[in-house]
């Protein structure tokens, strides 16, 4: 679609011009506007631009004639995010696709990505969770081609590994390979730019770094630079290096890579003979090699002797972990998304003295979990003609695309998953009414509102370890009772005593703490209970179902059979399946020991310790021993053999002479892994790419660096806001060093765990025809030392609790979701989401009696049947929060048929309300809790009612605990409420809700139901105090700007025999008047109705957002007395258009062809209006309709400083256009009462009420220029739908014209009002 | 010795005219700034040229429709009905068929729609449209 751009170009002297001809009158003066919040909810003033500021300056001659074109991308919690940005645009950052799969879970999305072509890139993406299983690191990522133009995303049907060379693009071939390794086997596929496979080779071995060429791939083997034939599967040898070649980046030249030696590498190329020759060299970690376009690749980081002359590498003296645009004129650095959970920015002094570590500027700006919108994220980089250094904002971060669809690699519903051997227990019948699963194998359910854990807060989870390490985690320091009343006296070590190291001493209080940062990023609750909630033990979705990404033939596939059934803060899995249902070897824990693991992170972290010392003491076995260092417990560094182990096992030492030892998979040595890393989280975006550290370097670097949890909380639970004194969102104190280079080295060197006992050797790794081969390399040699002087050198605890001390408090005044208790519409029923009299262990106790019951509807896949499959899908994607009413919410995604959604699907969950008696009249209500409902259409269906089902579209994102009217209704049978997660826009990214919904008997029908539906003028744009779920998410996804004001003209509204508005009554829940209001800023008729001429979506879905259309919401019935809108304007843009010509600064009054066009818009208009209020009239038949036109907007006798950009004459014109628009829709509303339908339809029109309130006059009813952000929802600097120049106030603090400019007042809506009263009196309503 | 009697180190013309230019061109700039981001508050997205077209017809059902409801439909009311498109009927007992040709201007697309009216005429008129995949020739 083309934007309409006036010609903008001459408008600058034109302004000059005008100055100079004495146009301009005075300096303008704008509107007064409500109060500044004093909590803005808009960016910082700070914020960065969008695009490259200066460019000329700052990237260098031709900038704007370059077609280069630059690629990034970013983790997530939302989706693995692809960045793209052009020099021709001055590089703005857009996102263009965000990579994840419908409702699986993850903390974040991570992945690799490689540019295919101009338009085209290749990517990996998985959640963060994946790096720690081997077999889905290494091949169970899902692949994408994002078309970087459109933002389509094609999936492709295999997944690949995670390694950090996987994709790898060659431009010249317009195609990309991925690589799987298993089974010590390497799949190389490769696939062009619409995602077709090109050529699918297994080969034996492992292959590293493969990179399409024209006639196969060349790829690493060994030290090896070797060609594939996809043809034959042969591998032949190019040339030897010194290690194994990476980077490799196929040139003009010939193949360029780079290879390793010690500690420095060499660039090299291979011209397709003989020795490769050097290119240059550098220090390793500090050189890359980046694939350019043309046949050029770029050489960067540090060198001082770079002989590039007659190659096809071009040198950029920019650092070296940079993305490199296609041309080289960018390099960006790694971005980091608020949502990822990030190390923290400021340690000093190695980590010693370590106090408090404040967020990021960056640092996310929502506590609520559930909301996985981005906050636009900062990008930083180099201009390399210029070596100017770059700080932008990224522009649109709107996209969604790319988690619309499943991957293909899971596969379609319906065929058959692997039937178990084991029927150790028969499956008992599951429920389809049961949350819970009672066919499950893992021990503890999910789901069960008895059995719910408490998220804990980060200093419980540091009190917890920092006890435990001690041996002091005993029931004296235990809190007892409260949510803990069901699992008795809690005592976590003595349920598993400290455990004793073999060797003496004890876990350090950091590697303990790592473990559970990389296990379960602290949490031993699901990630949508905020630490001080109650919620869902956090069984891994995946381990719990049996859930494989790289098998499974469809993701939400239950395979109880293959549940690893991990649990908590620690993941914890011994002994954690029902008796009967072990996996080979594994005893269960007792009941009573399965449960307080699951839900209390005391007893979890007391388990997670013994089996961290179990495995510190399997390799302190005789016989099997491998050592560290000096082997002091105390020291991190020498608990990285122990971590190996806690992460892959341990293959024992059985006294047979066969190999034992360490997997080959978490060697440092391993080529999965880039030889250049440095320390994990030593930089703190490094959380944005765990894939290219092995399991025991991501706890050594949590140790080291800590995490910033996004949360702070003081020891007593409560918790600190944002921006509040006191503040620290660190999770954990980190270790200490004696200075930043021994930090540094808490990684070991990469050859430290290769000799000649496992044949190992960094620089030429194994080649394994098989898994037995790789037995050889098992790590087995009896001691690693690379700190000889580890008493100084190595790390040392922290403890924060150094003095024992009972357990820190509940985190409690929560920012978000703190539980309401008790709350209710007067007289009304509650039915709660939870049975009577259950203590859901909120701060709102039990939850007592209420006045029904509440029932979940599964739908089973009809195809998974037999042993040790499950049936009921939906639940895995079923969670429960202790929040909302009375401290307990259920909620899940939303889903459409092609999300596994829609009536009966297998995702479709159908929750009921049942009223236990009868009542007649009755108003409805649903309560949103303040996290977990975000959907813009909750589809709420009212059964029991007199002639029938009544459905109601709900936007429930009010981000507060609140009761939401959903309608008055006449019951004659048992009033229910119904709401499914089936929503027309259901990509499972969305929230929706359920938790209480009460009943208001009411004597009988209400004299008066009132909608008001429409656009701005009746929404009450101008007149601020918007609702929050209508003004919210400016520049994100769920944007919602509909911007409904307490203040609208229909609120204010006297009816006729009332001396109190309809707002104050509908605030009273009054039994006389009922009020639903459905309008939104910006409508045009096709978002209320469906007109004759079409639906389509306006840009950014302004004026409808993701809300239902107006009459579809279920606000309208034959209940309804009186409907009331303004609307019309909006449609073609006819009057924003007609302001913006006649803004200008030509003359529109003098240009004889402005009234006629934008009257034959205002004609084009009304059939449609008509349509709207035809619909109306039939969806509310015995309702009086009334159209209220628009006023006069600037005052046509007083000029004032606020409108010296309109002439007298312009006012005039648009005067006469308003008053042409009023007649015409006066017409047809005429037309249609006097018509054959004889529809109740009257108008009002304003015009006369507003002379002498216009612009400019005094007392003035309508906004002239305000000058915003005024709300979340309002245009705020850098929105996608902010047209960039109406932010031009920039320049004086970042700040756009408001979408309140040349709306009415609060004084204006009031105003208004006085007219629809008038009216209707004039027109004798009277209601019903 | 010359005692000074100022400390002004400039005529004060001088400086009042500087004075005057400053506050001239800061006024300018805000001027400039004001025209444009009024001019960009107000832009807005062009709707699609096919909607634009379904809004063509739809005035011209809505005016055909009002236009019946007299019984009688005449080469005028079918002319101002359509606008500037041209039009051709073809009526019959049964119903009155007419075929119209919206140009492309003015942000619409080009194309082509039948309206039907059943007999008779009269205010309970229905008009059916149909957009067409061709546009037929011998229009008026």
């Amino acid at each position: 679609m083309r934007v309409r751009r006036p010609a903008r170009a001459g408008i600058v002297a034109l302004a000059a011009s005008a100055v100079l001809s004495g146009l301009i009158q005075a300096a303008p003066a704008f509107a007064d506007t409500s109060p500044p919040d004093p909590q803005p909810s808009g960016s910082p003033s700070t914020e960065p631009p969008t695009r490259v500021p200066d460019p000329d300056k700052r990237l260098g001659k031709g900038w704007k004639t370059s077609v280069d074109r630059a690629v990034t991308t970013a983790a997530d919690s939302g989706g693995f995010k692809v960045l793209v940005a052009d020099s021709e645009d001055a590089y703005r950052w857009r996102i263009v696709a965000s990579l994840a799969e419908p409702g699986m879970p993850a903390d974040s999305w991570i992945g690799n990505s490689c540019v295919m072509d101009r338009d085209h890139a290749a990517v990996v993406y998985a959640p963060r969770t994946f790096t720690n299983k081997p077999d889905l690191m290494q091949g169970g990522a899902f692949t994408a081609v994002v078309d970087l133009k459109s933002g389509r995303v094609t999936k492709l049907p295999f997944t690949g590994s995670l390694a950090y060379f996987d994709p790898s693009c060659n431009p010249e071939t317009r195609t990309a390979a991925f690589t799987a390794s298993r089974d010590s086997k390497t799949r190389l596929l490769t696939v062009d730019t619409s995602g077709r496979t090109t050529t699918d080779t297994t080969v034996t071995g492992q292959v590293t770094s493969a990179v399409p060429v024209k006639d196969g791939l060349v790829a690493a083997h060994g030290r090896h630079l070797v060609h594939v034939d996809p043809a034959d599967r042969n591998l032949r040898k190019l040339a030897a290096a010194d290690s194994v070649p990476f980077d490799i980046r196929p040139t003009s030249k010939g193949i360029a890579f780079l290879d390793r030696s010690g500690g420095s590498a060499r660039a090299k190329l291979w011209k397709g003979g003989g020795t490769p020759s050097t290119l240059a060299s550098g220090k390793l970690g500090d050189l890359a090699l980046e694939q350019g376009t043309g046949g050029r690749a770029f050489l960067t980081g540090d060198t001082t002797d770079a002989k590039l002359t007659g190659t096809a590498v071009a040198r950029l003296d920019v650092p070296a972990d940079t993305d490199v645009s296609s041309h080289g004129r960018l390099a960006v650095d790694p971005v980091l998304m608020s949502g990822v959970r990030a190390g923290l920015e400021r340690i000093g002094n190695a980590g010693k003295g370590f106090a408090k570590a404040e967020p990021s500027s960056r640092a996310r700006t929502s506590q609520d979990p559930t909301d996985g919108d981005p906050v636009p994220p900062t990008v930083t980089s180099v201009a390399t003609a210029t070596g100017k250094k770059i700080t932008q904002t990224v522009a649109d971060t709107t996209s969604g695309i790319g988690k619309e669809s499943f991957s293909p690699a899971l596969g379609a519903a319906g065929k058959s998953g692997r039937a178990s051997e084991k029927s150790g227990r028969a499956a008992q019948a599951a429920d389809a009414h049961n949350p819970v699963d009672t066919d499950r194998w893992c021990s503890i359910p999910r789901n069960d509102v008895k059995a719910l854990a408490l998220q804990p807060t980060p200093n419980q989870v540091e009190w917890a370890v920092n006890m435990a390490i001690r041996g002091e985690l005993r029931s004296k320091w235990i809190k007892q009772g409260g949510w803990r009343s069901g699992l008795g006296t809690v005592d976590p070590q003595g349920l598993f005593p400290a455990p004793a190291l073999k060797g003496g001493g004890r876990i350090p209080a950091q590697v303990l703490l790592g473990v559970l940062a990389q296990e379960s990023n602290l949490w031993q609750a699901e990630g949508g209970a905020i630490p001080g909630q109650m919620g869902n033990t956090q069984a891994a979705i995946a381990g719990f179902y049996g859930h494989k990404g790289e098998t499974s033939e469809a993701y939400w596939r239950i395979n109880w059979h293959q549940s690893d059934c991990g649990y908590g803060v620690g993941q914890v899995t011994d002994g954690m399946r029902l008796a009967g249902l072990e996996k080979p070897g594994e005893t269960s824990l007792s009941p009573a020991k399965q449960k307080a693991v699951a839900l209390d992170y005391a007893v979890n972290i007391a388990a997670s310790m013994y089996i961290l010392a179990d495995k510190w003491n399997q390799v302190h076995t005789a016989g099997q021993t491998i050592t560290v260092n000096n082997d002091d417990p105390s020291k991190p560094e020498n608990w990285f053999a122990a971590l190996w182990n806690y992460n892959l096992g341990f293959n024992e030492n059985k006294g047979d002479g066969k190999p034992w030892g360490l997997g080959w998979y978490n060697n440092p040595a391993n080529p999965s892994y880039p030889a250049s890393r440095h320390p994990f989280m030593s930089n703190p975006r490094d959380a944005a790419k765990p894939q290219n550290w092995p399991y025991q370097e991501k706890v050594m670097g949590w140790s080291a660096w800590s995490m910033d949890t996004g949360y702070s909380y003081s020891s007593d639970g409560r918790q600190d806001w944002p921006g509040e004194s006191g503040f620290s969102s660190a999770g954990f104190r980190p270790a200490w060093w004696i200075n930043p280079g021994q930090r540094d080295r808490v990684k070991p060197p990469l050859d430290a765990f290769c000799n000649a006992t496992n044949n190992c050797d960094a620089a030429n790794p194994p080649d394994c025809p098989d898994a037995k081969c790789y037995e050889k390399y098992w790590w087995r040699g009896s001691n690693v030392t690379w700190k000889p002087n580890c008493d100084t050198d190595c790390g040392n605890e922290s403890i924060k609790y150094v003095t024992l001390r009972e357990e820190p408090g509940r985190g409690h005044r929560l920012k978000y979701g703190t539980p309401e208790c008790g709350a209710a519409p007067a007289g009304a029923m509650i039915v709660e989401s939870v049975p009577d009299n259950l203590d859901t262990y909120s701060s709102c106790g039990s939850s007592g009696t209420d006045a029904g019951n509440f029932q979940f509807t599964f739908h089973p896949n009809p195809a998974a049947t037999g042993p040790g499959l499950g049936p009921f899908e939906a639940k895995g994607d079923l969670h429960q929060i202790g929040g909302g009413h009375g401290g307990h919410f259920w909620y899940t995604h939303t889903r459409d048929t092609a999300h596994l959604g829609g009536l009966g699907g297998r995702m479709t969950i159908d929750g009921t309300w049942t009223l236990d008696r009868n009542v007649e009249w009755a108003r409805v209500y649903a309560h949103m809790p303040d996290t977990g409902a975000h959907t813009q259409q909750a589809h709420y269906m009212i059964k029991g009612v007199a002639g029938g089902d009544r459905h109601r579209y709900v936007n429930t994102h009010f981000s507060k605990n609140t009761w939401v009217e959903l309608g008055v209704y006449r019951f004659t049978g048992t009033p229910r409420v119904e709401l499914t997660n089936t929503t027309d826009d259901g990509t499972a990214d969305e929230d929706v809700a359920w938790d209480a919904v009460a009943f208001q008997p009411l004597a009988g029908k209400p004299k008066h139901m009132v909608v008001a539906m429409g656009d701005s003028y009746t929404s009450g744009e101008g007149a601020g105090a918007y609702s929050p779920e209508s003004d919210r998410g400016h520049g994100k996804s769920s944007w919602n700007a509909c911007r409904r004001s307490d203040n609208s003209w229909p609120r204010k509204v006297l009816l006729p025999g009332q001396s109190t508005s309809i707002g104050e009554l509908s605030n009273s829940r009054s039994a006389t008047v009922d009020f639903l209001d459905v309008s939104c800023s910006g409508a045009m008729t096709k978002n209320v109705a469906l007109v004759p001429s079409d639906n389509n979506p306006q840009s950014h879905l302004e004026g409808q957002f993701h809300e239902i259309l107006q009459t579809d919401s279920g606000v309208l019935s034959s209940d309804t007395t009186l409907v009331m809108l303004s609307l019309g304007g909006n449609d073609e843009g006819g009057f924003a258009r007609a302001m913006q010509e006649c803004g200008g600064l030509g003359d529109c009054s003098n240009d004889s062809g402005f009234l006629p066009k934008y009257k034959t818009i205002v004609d084009r208009m009304i059939p449609d209006l008509r349509a709207v209020l035809e619909d109306i009239a039939f969806k509310a038949p015995n309702a009086q309709i009334v159209l209220m036109g628009y006023p006069e907007l600037l005052s046509r006798s007083v000029k004032c400083t606020g409108s010296w950009y309109y002439d007298m004459t312009e006012v005039k014109v648009l005067a006469e256009l308003v008053n042409y628009a009023d007649g015409q829709q006066k017409n047809m509303v005429d037309a249609l009462r006097t018509g054959a339908l004889k529809v109740k339809a009257e108008y009002a029109n304003p015009v006369s009420a507003f002379v002498g309130h216009g612009g400019c006059d005094d007392p003035e009813w309508i906004n002239k220029i305000v000058i915003g952000p005024n709300g979340d929802g309002d245009f705020h600097k850098g929105d996608p739908a902010a047209v960039p120049a109406s932010c031009l106030w920039g320049v004086a603090g970042d700040t756009c014209i408001s979408r309140e400019s040349f709306h009415p007042k609060d004084a204006g809506t009031t105003g208004y009002a006085g007219v629809m009263s008038k009216r209707l009196g004039e027109i004798g309503y009277k209601g019903s | 010795m010359t005692l000074e009697t100022s400390n002004r180190t400039r005529p004060f013309a001088a400086g009042c005219v500087a004075l005057i230019i400053v506050a001239f061109l800061a006024l300018a700039t805000a001027g400039i700034l004001v025209s444009l981001a009024v001019q960009g508050f107000f832009d807005r997205h062009e709707p699609p040229s096919d909607e634009v077209l379904a809004k063509k017809a739809g005035l011209t059902e809505y005016r055909l429709r009002d236009a019946a409801g007299d019984g009688s439909l005449t080469a005028k009311e079918i002319t101002y009905a359509v606008g500037d498109a041209r039009w051709s009927r073809a009526p019959d007992e049964k119903a009155v068929r007419i075929m119209v040709t919206y140009p492309a201007d003015d942000g619409s697309a080009r194309g082509c729609y039948q309206f039907t009216l059943q007999q008779p005429l009269n205010n309970h008129t229905v008009v059916n449209s149909a957009r067409l995949a061709d546009c037929h020739s011998g229009l008026s």
